[in-house]
């Protein structure tokens, strides 16, 4: 069956490699599998998976291998020379802009929680609205400037706020954000206007870049480090954060922002500071599964003891907060199973 | 033909590239046979899928690395595998990872040797 399955999914190569080597291809997988079947189940089970698993690169090679004039092969060798899979730890610079959008959000995500009754001045109140309009506009800036950059590791949270804010904000209205005497639109929802900050990130990127080459990168680099979908995925939490504790006590919130706030920033910082996969992926899971829960048990205990939520509201909520980290966290957790699986290496 | 300055351009390989042409070195060898040698030779760290082999295999025929033989190896079954060997290029870029490796060895060896004086 898994020789059918083989022979099945080496359709999907160019032409030219299947009339040479398919039939190769095929003997040598089935040697493959023959081979390791001798050996017991487990060697052959991972036989089958590292060709399954390893099939969407080795076909992407065979699509999009670059052909230089001195046909280099260290040219296609994505895995060891492309810079976003260098064992480096980020830059301060890039630290510093990888970590911005999680350490203004969690400032935002405060300043938001501070009651209007405590008296602050006026220019306080011009800050956070002015920080709130800003942070309206950073991810697609952020976003712009990756993309120009080819999509760094530090701007993909940035990616996934763009879009998220995009969206959210279709359907959102903002009357009390009065700028310099600008509305915002008053009551009225944004609509298709709040995707005009995106949409000029995407033509000022296009006309700095001159190419969708760094699309491609994006997808590319996705493919190469699985850790890296988590990390964007990380992007979503400050969002996630504010939701659930709206309605909530400002006192009562207090609390939560400022350590989830310094938690996300840590995170960051460690995640782009770690030289290792395996040091990402534990800064990523210790930081999401915290802040979660933190979120999750914040925000039903306040319910369960403010409202008379039933215990089953607090249940859901942490269910539901598990299911977000395991589909936040599992590309992550693919990502060093697929690696201890073998170096799969291109060559 | 490569002058041997421009070897240097083609350096440093790959660890599965040079793995693949260390394999080839004493004699030709048909695809399996190429996965379970630089399986041996690198400790298990290197697993090649089929796709990512010929992936590569295609890469060194293209670039005259390595050569398809004549001759192939038939199996009881009928199956047949062809075989695949280093050409005099394959063989002089080999030679020369061999040498930098070497070099980069020697230069480590003779500094730790001169610190533990």
């Amino acid at each position: 069956m898994a020789g059918r399955m083989y022979a099945f999914l080496l359709r999907e190569y160019p032409a030219d490699i299947r009339t040479v080597f398919g039939e190769e291809m095929q003997v040598t997988f089935s040697d493959a599998v023959q081979g390791n079947a001798n050996h017991g189940t487990l060697p052959l089970i991972k036989t089958i998976f590292i060709e399954f698993f390893d099939f969407p690169r080795a076909l992407w090679q065979a699509h999009f291998a670059k052909k230089t004039a001195q046909g280099s092969i260290k040219d296609t060798d994505m895995y060891l020379n492309d810079p976003m899979n260098a064992k480096k730890p980020a830059t301060f610079g890039q630290m510093i802009v990888g970590s911005l959008p999680f350490f203004l959000f969690g400032l935002l995500m405060i300043l938001l929680k501070m009651r209007g009754e405590w008296n602050f001045p006026l220019w306080m109140d011009t800050v956070g609205k002015s920080l709130f309009a800003f942070l309206l506009l950073l991810p697609a800036i952020g976003f712009a400037a990756g993309w120009v950059r080819s999509f760094p590791r530090w701007s993909y949270p940035y990616t996934a706020m763009a879009f998220l804010l995009a969206w959210y904000m279709t359907n959102a209205s903002s009357p009390g954000l009065i700028l310099f005497g600008y509305p915002f639109f008053g009551r009225e929802l944004w609509g298709w206007r709040a995707w005009i900050p995106l949409g000029v990130a995407f033509v000022v990127a296009l006309t700095i870049s001159r190419s969708l080459e760094p699309v491609r990168k994006f997808f590319a680099h996705l493919w190469e480090d699985w850790s890296i979908f988590s990390y964007l995925l990380a992007g979503l939490l400050p969002f996630l954060i504010m939701v659930a504790f709206d309605e909530i006590d400002s006192y009562y919130s207090l609390y939560f922002m400022v350590p989830l706030a310094v938690l996300l920033v840590g995170m960051v910082v460690l995640y782009l500071k770690s030289p290792q996969d395996r040091q990402r992926v534990l800064v990523l899971t210790v930081g999401i599964l915290t802040v979660l829960a933190a979120t999750a048990l914040g925000s039903a205990s306040y319910w369960l003891a403010h409202n008379g939520a039933a215990e089953d509201f607090a249940r859901r909520s942490l269910n539901q907060a598990g299911m977000t980290a395991l589909v936040v966290l599992l590309p992550a957790w693919l990502e060093l199973l697929r690696r201890s699986m073998g170096r799969l290496r291109v060559i | 033909m490569i002058a041997p300055g421009n070897l240097q351009n083609h350096l440093p390989l790959t660890e599965a590239t040079y793995f693949i042409l260390v394999s080839l070195a004493p004699e030709p060898r048909h695809g399996y046979a190429i996965i379970k040698d630089v399986q041996e030779l690198s400790h298990g760290r290197i697993n090649f899928s089929t796709g990512t082999l010929y992936g590569g295999i295609k890469r060194l025929l293209d670039q005259g690395w390595i050569h398809r033989k004549d001759e192939t190896v038939s199996d009881n079954n009928g199956q047949v595998r062809k075989a695949y060997a280093l050409t005099e290029l394959g063989r002089r870029i080999l030679q020369a990872e061999i040498d930098r490796l070497n070099s980069l060895v020697s230069v480590a060896q003779i500094r730790v040797a001169g610190e533990s004086l």
